[in-house]
């Protein structure tokens, strides 16, 4: 994928995230609507002046809409699916339940007790 | 409501700089190109000091003067005209000091814009070409790693470099993380001239543009202070689109001057040179050639300034700078071709005008990206 094309793209995302339009975005940051759509879709380019008052608008680090895709897209979802696949296990599941009729101290020592299992098991004690 | 006349300001600058393009740069720049190739001629530096010619491209505040695309352009076409060896020395100082001011702090601006106006003359470097392509910049093989607190520990290489050990400063980029975030480990930092770890080499010897000295820089372990990376961590992407995208155009400027060194050459000879009694301008197959040449130069100069127009209004100037650069660099090979055919045996001489225009005129297809790379710009702008 080209550069800006890229970049495009990642604007559109966070726009989208934000549930803010096209127009809302575009008059904030004093541009035509089309304009916008431009650099959304990458035929125009953004410049590190325009990108800085976008970051500021959307909250997003300027590194966020020039990392490559792999880094916040792909790894995340894979990511995120493997979270997913090991909480709907039945020992994860069981752990849950019995968690949850726990008050935070209680959670706070199961957390902490399953740190020290690990460490145990890393042999880097304290 | 548009314009195509200069202010008379404007006039009196151009002419200005056509005489010094004449009278200076012009016969030095001839004997350059005949030599071997050396550091950048003493007499060079002087003409830009004697001239104050980076006071054009360094703002009122830091001691220049209020920076103007379109009167830049006049400036460069009138030093490509003179020699566009010459005219890429002052672009690549140009560069260096576009990115410092699209994304550098105040302080990096107070500290390295006013040495160019060093009363012995003084230039800039801009590095971000290495060996393996210029064409796809967007990973470097040259690393920029954290180090001891506070400071960046450089690595790799740039070639080819115009102004490579005569710079007074050096914009560098750098690949700050391992490669996986992409554009956003993208850095520039600003290198001053003589940081230990920083070496050159050998003076590259070329068929064009011989005026302006090219080497490899080399970057071995030198130490960086943080405080000289160019804008927010992560911006040396951006960084270098828009410099370059502002520096086409410019560069298209010295192509227009380059042809119109030719074209003017070839009237010249047209119109002093008799076959079977009659001046050869007048015969119908070279007269075209000329007009063809003359209408495509006014077509070429009016790109350039709607592009630098642009700029000055801050408005979108990307296809237009790329559109500028691709037609004034094939008018100026195509110009430099035509003027040697029709100059015959008097423009296959050396040393000759004819025959240095058109080797600079080929290399000029090259710098700030290829043709092929220009119409991959527009292409996508469409
Ligand atoms: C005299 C001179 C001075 C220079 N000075 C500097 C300097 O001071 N600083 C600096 O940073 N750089 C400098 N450069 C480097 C210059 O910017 C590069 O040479 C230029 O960008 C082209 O890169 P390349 O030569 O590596 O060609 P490559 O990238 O290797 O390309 C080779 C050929 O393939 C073509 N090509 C590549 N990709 C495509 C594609 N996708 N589609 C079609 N064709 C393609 C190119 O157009 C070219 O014709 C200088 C170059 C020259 C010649």
């Amino acid at each position: 994928m080209k550069s800006y094309e890229l970049i495009g793209q990642k604007l559109q995302k966070a726009r989208e995230e934000l549930g803010m339009s096209q127009k809302d975005l575009a008059r904030r940051l004093g541009c035509s609507q089309a304009s916008l759509s431009n650099y959304e879709l990458g035929k125009r380019r953004l410049y590190l002046s325009d990108l800085h008052r976008i970051s500021k608008i959307l909250n997003k680090p300027i590194t966020y809409f020039l990392e490559s895709p792999g880094e916040n897209a792909e790894e995340n979802t894979r990511d995120k699916d493997d979270l997913h696949n090991f909480l709907k296990q039945q020992f994860m599941r069981e752990i849950m339940l019995e968690a949850k009729d726990l008050t935070p101290m209680q959670r706070r020592s199961v957390l902490d007790y399953i740190k020290w299992q690990k460490s145990r098991l890393s042999g880097d004690m304290a | 409501m548009i314009s195509f006349e200069l202010t008379k300001d404007q006039k009196a600058l151009q002419k200005r700089l056509h005489s010094i393009a004449l009278d200076k740069i012009r016969p030095y720049s001839l004997e350059i190109d005949a030599g071997r190739p050396g550091k950048i001629d003493k007499r060079f530096l002087e003409i830009i000091a004697q001239e104050n010619l980076n006071a054009f491209i360094i703002p009122e505040e830091y001691g220049g003067m209020p920076l103007k695309w379109v009167t830049l352009s006049i400036v460069m076409e009138e030093l490509g005209f003179g020699c566009a060896g010459f005219a890429g020395i002052y672009a690549q100082t140009l560069h260096a000091v576009s990115t410092i001011l699209i994304g550098g702090s105040t302080i990096q601006k107070k500290t390295f814009l006013p040495l160019l106006l060093n009363p012995s003359g003084a230039v800039a470097s801009f590095c971000l070409t290495e060996e393996k392509g210029g064409s796809d910049v967007s990973s470097f093989s040259t690393t920029a790693q954290l180090g001891e607190k506070g400071y960046y520990r450089l690595n790799g290489s740039k070639t080819p470099i115009i102004n490579a050990g005569d710079a007074e400063f050096y914009v560098v980029w750098a690949n700050t993380g391992t490669g996986r975030k992409g554009l956003a480990e993208i850095n520039a930092f600003i290198i001053p001239r003589d940081t230990p770890g920083m070496g050159y080499g050998g003076l590259h010897d070329k068929p064009g543009l011989r005026v302006a000295p090219t080497a490899t820089i080399f970057l071995e372990d030198l130490k960086i202070p943080s405080s000289n990376l160019v804008g927010p961590s992560g911006s040396g992407y951006l960084l270098f689109t828009q410099t370059i995208d502002r520096g086409r155009a410019l560069v298209g400027s010295i192509c227009v001057g380059l042809a119109r060194a030719a074209t003017e050459l070839a009237i010249e000879f047209a119109k002093e040179r008799h076959v079977r009694g009659r001046p050869i301008a007048s015969n119908q197959g070279i007269g075209f050639t000329l007009a063809e040449l003359a209408t495509e130069l006014e077509a070429a100069r009016l790109l350039v300034w709607k592009a630098c127009r642009r700029m000055d209004k801050h408005m979108d100037y990307t296809a237009l700078s790329s559109m500028a650069k691709l037609f004034a660099s094939e008018l100026a090979v195509r110009a430099t071709s035509q003027g040697m055919l029709i100059l015959g045996q008097k423009g296959c001489k050396r040393p000759s005008l004819m025959d240095k225009l058109l080797r600079d005129a080929q290399m000029s297809r090259i710098i700030e990206g290829t043709s092929q790379v220009q119409k991959m710009i527009i292409a996508t702008q469409l």
